[in-house]
């Protein structure tokens, strides 16, 4: 026991350097009892962190089952002949539900902010050159040009698409200029059996996974080809077949929801995760809380993704929180998480990488915080420049830039060129106006899709109001929209 | 702040015969907004102590209302709050209380010892022309007012909710963990939102996700969960994505003892929700065969349980595996004279006054609705078609309860067979109280009464 303390100690100083990670087989099974069962191949060190098996560092192979669950009310440990670092008394500790607590009689408060930030992790710097000695997943040609060409298409989607609702021709769109990086870097890290619950900034992860603009703009235009049947304002996507939920207006829901998801796939053994994605004003929610505890608990394969852009809508982050930032919640509640530069491509996709593959392996939940920039006002029905200044936005639109960032690193690749890049646009440019037009010539689903889908099939109050519906629409046509089909 | 707002108004309308005139010939037409700015502004003025705080009321908030506050009261009166509803109405209830000395019963469970009357909650309403699902609804509603189960039929099932591990407070969930395991069968954290998101994810997953909430009085966290995700989330999807896996079950009602938060019946603020069902069962029978078709049901439902049935009522019940019809009324006692309509334990209570009314020569026939939405209104429809009476009877204040949409949808299609009006004798507009339950209640004499003055209108 002494002997394998000594190794989980240096275990713990080795973690508080920085690492990547690291992976963690777990043979235990399932069904653990929980109550008064010392477990030989557990752990619980004297500061009451709970470390699991000895970590190998060559294991390779997938942990279905954490088992850690069952442990939270161990009473009974040995009483261990070591001082601990924090300089309590060794043998004066409490068996507590949930371990051993040492005793200490120095009264102090843990401090509510930290004397140093938590740092953040970056691969390229601000001119697209790799830091020297960072750590990171090499990125093939191949892969990096599609990652650069999706950012770019993003862009021009969300450009031309603003534009169109400026022109009175969709009613609503709100654009993720600034957060390319975290949109299609994120993407490319996952499969496409990864379970994707988005807020609503995130459409190029659906983009990455080849929801075509045709696809976008049906949706925005909400005529009868939209999946959603035209019963969500633009911008709400959803697809089954590529495994994105569909969006909802309501912030945070989608955050315990992928906690229920990631269950499942974690009851099927499926080598996938979810993938949830919130900003810095989502983790003010009550269900921010709630679903990091339960994914905790539950021990659900779900990677957290909080895009830190500093602002929602009107609130800077000074007004939404005063803890640092994302990245120190997940300690609370016993959840690894990392700081990311979200517009460093190279340094999200790594990132999100290494906690795809901790999430699934370990079967526990990761949470990231990409810090980025909210470049675009919030949506088309906000005036960012009413409450931030000109300057703060254009300094992050140009020198912070994440494509231009990106374009940088793979130029200097010898991969990219300004004719492919004017190529690339005009393309997308072409492509997209072409499927808005076709998106706005095409006829809107049918009224019976009011009713349909409410319940999984019509039950009879809505049989009669459908009738009667019918009924005043004959009576009545000049008060109802000529473009919907009866 | 409430008072002083009032005054303010008041001076400003009172004539000079001292009468009320509201027809005041001054003013400039102006806009919604820019009247609730106005609003808000002499708020601020004539009270040193009135806060205006939101998410994003600093700059104007979305909508403009909050305009001009900020730069002309300070940053200290008028704030952005984090973005956290719960939180906002958290905060303001405990300002709320401070200045004048849970908002609704504050005042009411304390004695009047404490109250939160100076608490103003805004919130802009209804359609907006391009808001659908998530910017148009009208809420104003809301705040007007087993069993064993088989699991080994259903793979993908789990049941889960706060210490349903070890048998649940009412022992419902006993045995369930030992015979399906921790996997299948497990506890919670305390965290009913969590809980309804949970499950919501897994069933989107299609699984069946059973869960708990321990009492009625508790499920308003998830609310949000339950409205704008579980209820929309096939529609949204446009039929890509469902929850109809989903079963919510909670003891609901009257128990005796309960008072404020262990007796209500929430019924109501649900029944207002299009893409759930609300299902409530009268006995253990229906229990068990209305629950087995709610889990299986491919929408999601909530499932109410009286908890005052939950050891008093004892009942043959087959052990096979059976199911029972939702949106099915029930006529559990024909009669010719009144038909009566309610659900969950209210109707033995009713059952008893029919008995009575019977030795008066009162023929009562008796609906157990069963299914609150979609709701059966053929059977009721029909069989006030034949007595020409109704009567409705719910534990839950009657102002807003569910007797209100079946005495309006039976008067639109009834009216000219009705003889009498529609009767409700339900629960009265308070919280539930203690020492004043049998009070309270609708007592089998308040309902015998009533249809004796029905039947003799």
């Amino acid at each position: 026991m002494a002997i394998w303390l000594r190794r989980s100690r240096s275990l713990a100083h080795y973690l508080k350097a920085e690492i990547g990670f690291w992976k963690v087989p777990n043979q235990r099974s399932f069904l653990n009892p929980c109550f008064f069962n010392p477990e030989k191949s557990s752990s619980t060190t004297l500061t009451g962190e709970n470390y699991g098996n000895p970590p190998s560092f060559l294991g390779n192979s997938p942990t279905l089952f954490g088992s850690r669950r069952f442990e939270s009310i161990k009473s009974g440990r040995e009483e261990l002949d070591l001082e601990d670092e924090n300089g309590g008394h060794q043998n004066q500790a409490m068996d507590f539900p949930g371990g051993r607590i040492s005793f200490t009689s120095e009264m102090k408060f843990i401090s509510e902010s930290p004397r140093e930030r938590i740092p953040c992790y970056r691969v390229l710097d601000d001119d697209g050159l790799p830091i020297m000695h960072s750590s990171f997943v090499e990125v093939s040609k191949e892969a990096a040009l599609k990652m650069f060409s999706n950012m770019v298409t993003l862009e021009t989607m969300d450009t031309i698409l603003y534009e169109a609702q400026r022109q009175g021709r969709i009613s609503f769109y709100l654009t993720s200029i600034g957060e390319e990086a975290i949109n299609i870097a994120t993407a490319a890290a996952l499969t496409p059996h990864d379970v994707v619950l988005p807020q609503y900034r995130e459409p190029g992860v659906l983009l990455w996974r080849g929801f075509t603009l045709q696809e976008f703009s049906n949706q925005c235009f909400g005529n009868k080809a939209d999946y959603g049947k035209g019963r969500q304002m633009p911008i709400h996507y959803g697809s089954n077949k590529h495994n994105y939920f569909t969006v909802s207006s309501t912030i945070a829901t989608q955050i315990p929801q992928a906690v229920g998801a990631a269950y499942s796939l974690k009851m099927d053994k499926k080598d996938a995760c979810v993938v949830t994605y919130f900003g810095d004003g989502g983790t003010s929610e009550g269900d921010f809380h709630a679903g990091l505890n339960f994914a905790a608990v539950m021990e659900a394969p779900v990677v957290y993704i909080c895009r830190n852009n500093g602002w929602a809508i009107s609130t800077p982050v000074s007004q939404q929180f005063r803890s640092d930032g994302v990245v120190v919640k997940g300690k609370a509640y016993g959840i690894r998480s990392i700081r990311v530069d979200g517009n460093d491509a190279l340094a999200v996709y790594s990132a999100t990488l290494a906690a795809r593959e901790m999430a699934i392996t370990e079967q526990k939940p990761i949470l990231i915080e990409m810090l980025t920039y909210r470049v675009g006002h919030h949506s088309t029905s906000d005036d960012s420049t009413k409450y931030r200044p000109v300057d703060e936005i254009e300094h992050w639109k140009t020198a912070r830039n994440p494509i231009s960032r990106f374009r940088k690193w793979v130029d200097k690749n010898g991969w990219w060129s300004d004719k492919d890049e004017s190529e690339l646009r005009a393309n997308v440019r072409k492509q997209l106006l072409q499927a808005i037009q076709v998106a706005e010539k095409a006829e809107k689903p049918p009224i019976s899709n009011l009713f349909t889908d409410v319940y999984e099939s019509l039950p009879s109050n809505l049989c009669e109001q459908e009738e009667l519906l019918r009924e005043s629409i004959k009576r009545h046509p000049q008060d109802y929209p000529s473009d919907v089909p009866v | 702040m409430a008072r002083n707002l009032r005054r303010v108004c008041g001076l400003s309308l009172i004539s000079r015969n001292g009468k009320r005139d509201l027809s005041t010939s001054e003013g400039k037409p102006i806009n919604l907004f820019s009247a609730i700015n106005q609003a808000l502004h002499i708020a601020l003025d004539s009270d040193p102590r009135a806060y205006v705080f939101g998410e994003d009321v600093g700059f104007g908030g979305v909508f403009r209302c909050t305009t001009g506050l900020a730069d002309r009261f300070g940053k200290q009166r008028v704030f952005n709050t984090p973005l956290c509803e719960q939180g906002i109405v958290g905060f303001g209830i405990g300002l709320a209380a401070m200045i004048v000395n849970e908002a609704a019963k504050f005042r009411y469970r304390s004695g009047n010892q404490f109250n939160c009357g100076g608490l103003t909650i805004r919130a802009p309403y209804g359609a907006v022309g391009h808001g659908e699902h998530y910017h148009s609804q009208s809420p104003e509603a809301f705040f007007c007012h087993v069993p064993r189960i088989k699991l080994y039929n259903v793979l993908f099932a789990y049941v889960f909710g706060e210490d349903v591990g070890f048998g649940g407070v009412f022992r419902c969930t006993t045995g369930l963990a030992d015979r399906f395991g921790k996997q299948r069968v497990f506890n919670t954290p305390l965290c009913e939102q969590g809980i309804v998101g949970f499950g919501i994810g897994l069933a989107a997953m299609g699984n069946r996700a059973i869960a708990e909430i321990q009492f009625a009085d508790y499920i308003y966290p998830a609310f949000d969960q339950i409205v704008n995700e579980a209820a929309k989330f096939r529609y949204r999807s446009g039929n890509q994505f469902n929850c109809g896996g989903l079963t919510i079950r909670a003891p609901y009602g009257a128990v005796g003892h309960g008072g404020h938060y262990h007796s209500q019946s929430p019924e109501a603020f649900f029944c207002h929700v299009p893409g759930i069902k609300v299902v409530i069962p009268r006995s253990p029978r229906q229990a068990k065969g209305l629950l087995l078709s709610s889990i299986r049901d491919p929408n999601p439902v909530v499932f109410f349980e009286p908890k005052w049935l939950y050891r008093l009522a004892v009942e043959e019940v087959p052990e096979h595996d059976y199911m029972l019809p939702l949106s099915e009324a029930e006529v559990i006692r024909e009669g010719s004279d009144i038909t009566l309509v309610g659900w969950g334990a209210q109707l033995s209570v009713m059952e008893e006054a029919c008995v009575e009314a019977e030795k008066e020569g009162i023929s009562c026939e008796l609906i157990d609705l069963s299914t609150l939405i979609p709701w059966d209104k053929e059977t009721v429809e029909a069989s006030v078609s034949k007595t020409g009476r109704l009567l409705i009877s719910h534990e839950a204040p009657v102002t807003g309860g569910f007797g209100a949409e079946i005495s309006a949808s039976i008067v639109e299609r009834c009216f000219l067979r009705l003889e009498a009006p529609v009767a409700r004798i339900c629960g009265l507009d308070t919280p539930f109280p203690l020492v004043f339950e049998p009070f309270y209640m609708p007592t089998k004499n308040k309902i015998l009464d009533a249809i004796k003055s029905t039947v003799n209108y």
